[in-house]
């Protein structure tokens, strides 16, 4: 009985890893798979047929082209920012939890006023006020993430550091750096996985907002700006749905696949729990 | 040599203060070995932490504690995280998490010798595995690729000997070494603590047929107070304090002989001799607390404790 609950947890991470891949197979030979150049103009609102599979849009550049060239920008944005959000967060969420007083006070206090903070429009506003660069957005989406992530890991570290072999790596004479390194991060690593992965999906949904609004990167197509496009460039008007069901379809697949990968269990994977032992 | 003077630690805490250990006095010569005997809650284990300078942060520790002439209780974090390695060891107490679940049992072994004596990985493996025969645990090659859960308790404990012996650093503090282990592999650790060779080990325990098999001196601890210090062979022969005299009658091999009545909680502390409410011999002179007894290197705090 056990055993195939284990195997149903997996299922879902196994689902959303096939899904990953084969959207990271799409991005990395996006010149072998897209039809056409995504920037060459041609017809116009063309609908959907066998010579332009999705259409074109309102300068006749091919719409399945963008999405295939899109998936890189996406995904680029959303697994950078995630990296960069789960590291800020994993940084501040270890010293905070292991070093607890001051250190902790100071810390969480920070990490408090992030969470309170609307993080949409400040984003927006940063973005506004920042150069629309792939960088400058990807730094935009990481200013408010992080916080989340810092409280799950503190209080997490906050239960390791009471755990006997953390105790015993100090009369061992280790150092704060190497105990935190060696012994506190294998045990939050579960959590570091999850977080980051949904912190991917949350990410390209924030990117996909800020395109849509127009806040992307400057002349880079990703999903959400093709959806932008759509909106702004007659798409919705014209009925043209060939141009924007199919950037929210991908959106949607991608968010999903981090999602399901998001949801494996590292710990009942291993077929441990450290608190049971 | 390792002196604690006058040591007396007390915890803050929301209901008030709370003495746990009461001016204690000991020595530990170079290459002795040292059973501190107590019943649980009577402060041994905080007499422990103490040495180990790892007390909770509530902890308000006056006295002092000189390893090799220099007081620990004065030494910064860094300096005392040199001495942890590489001159004070620790055996831990096998049950609960003593072991990192996540790494493998031989890293953690000889995790020591890595991070202070640079010794390379692969050499450090094989390390532990020698320290692990000492305890035949069985198939060493394979268990220390394994990882902790895959240990029974006693296994655990055997390793986590092993790991404490590890530094071979010269004084060695026990926590209950034995516990969760039967009288065999007793045995082993007997065996293992008796040829360590110049090493002052200073072991906590309540396990007295262990402590006549290994202690050179033996301090019992009774309600915060050293009650009685004393050489082994003599404490094992003819013991002093009334409570000493009730704990040995309580061994199964003399009689089992249980001590009436409990003793008594930190709320219940009196002017009293701490052990008024037990004693088979008290008298009206035990209605206040009897003074340390020093007779050269014995002590009893006990009016009477015949010499």
């Amino acid at each position: 009985m056990k055993q195939r609950n284990l195997l149903q947890g997996r299922a879902a991470a196994v689902t959303g890893m096939v899904l990953l891949l084969l959207i990271l197979l799409v991005a990395v030979f996006a010149p072998a798979l897209a039809p056409y150049d995504p920037w060459a103009m041609g017809t116009p609102y063309l609908p959907p047929s066998s010579e332009h599979l999705l259409g074109t849009n309102d300068i006749g550049q091919d719409i399945l082209s963008e999405l295939i060239y899109g998936t890189r920008v996406s995904m680029f944005i959303g697994v950078c920012a995630a990296l960069i959000t789960t590291i800020i967060g994993t940084a501040v969420g270890v010293l905070a939890g292991y070093f607890g007083g001051i250190v902790d006070h100071i810390l969480m206090a920070v990490t408090n006023v992030v969470i309170v903070v609307p993080s949409l429009p400040l984003t927006v506003v940063l973005v506004a006020y920042l150069q629309a660069g792939l960088w400058n957005i990807i730094i935009a989406l990481c200013v408010t993430a992080w916080a989340g992530t810092a409280r799950l890991i503190r209080a997490q570290v906050m239960q390791l550091r009471q755990q006997p072999f953390v105790q015993l790596e100090r009369t061992l004479g280790m150092g704060n750096g190497y105990i935190m390194l060696v012994h506190i991060l294998p045990n939050v690593s579960g959590i570091i996985l999850t977080r980051g992965a949904l912190s991917v999906a949350s990410a390209m949904l924030s990117e996909a907002s800020l395109s849509f609004l127009g806040l992307g990167a400057l002349g880079q197509k990703s999903w959400g700006a093709i959806l932008n496009n759509a909106f702004f460039r007659n798409g919705v008007v014209n009925n043209c749905w060939w141009w924007y069901y199919p950037p929210i379809l991908c959106i949607c697949v991608c968010v999903v696949a981090f999602m399901l990968i998001g949801s494996w269990d590292d710990r009942r994977s291993r077929g441990q729990n450290l608190l049971a032992m | 040599m390792l002196e604690i003077q006058n040591l007396t630690v007390r915890f803050q805490l929301p209901q008030g203060t709370i003495t746990a250990l009461e001016g204690v006095n000991l020595t530990l010569r170079d290459g002795e070995k040292l059973c501190v005997v107590g019943e649980s809650g009577s402060g041994k284990s905080v007499l422990m932490l103490a040495v180990l300078c790892l007390l909770p942060e509530n902890a308000c520790v006056s006295g002092s504690i000189l390893l090799d002439g220099e007081d620990l209780l004065q030494k910064s974090q860094k300096d005392l995280t040199e001495i942890r390695g590489m001159k004070l060891s620790y055996v831990p107490q096998g049950s609960g998490n003593s072991l990192n679940p996540l790494l493998r049992l031989g890293f953690q072994v000889s995790e020591s010798l890595v991070a202070h004596r640079r010794l390379p990985r692969r050499g450090a493996d094989q390390r532990s595995i020698q320290l692990l025969q000492q305890f035949h645990l069985g198939d060493e090659e394979q268990l220390v690729r394994s990882y902790p859960h895959t240990l029974s308790g006693g296994m655990r404990q055997r390793a986590l000997l092993a790991l404490g012996i590890a530094p071979e650093a010269p004084y060695l503090v026990a926590d209950e070494p034995t516990k969760g282990l039967d009288s065999d592999r007793v045995g082993l650790v007997v065996d293992c603590f008796n040829s360590l060779e110049g090493c002052s080990l200073l072991c906590v325990t309540h396990d007295l047929t262990f402590a006549q098999q290994v202690a050179d001196r033996v301090a019992i601890i009774y309600a915060g107070q050293m009650i009685e210090y004393e050489t082994a062979e003599r404490f094992f022969g003819s013991p002093r304090h009334p409570y000493s005299k009730a704990l040995l009658d309580a061994v199964p091999e003399r009689g089992l002989n249980a001590i009436p009545g409990f003793s008594p909680g930190h709320e219940d502390y009196t002017d009293a001799c701490r052990f008024y409410n037990r004693c088979p011999c008290r008298t009206a002179q035990c209605q206040t607390q009897p003074k340390d007894r020093w007779d050269g290197e014995r002590m009893v705090k006990c009016i009477y404790g015949a010499p």
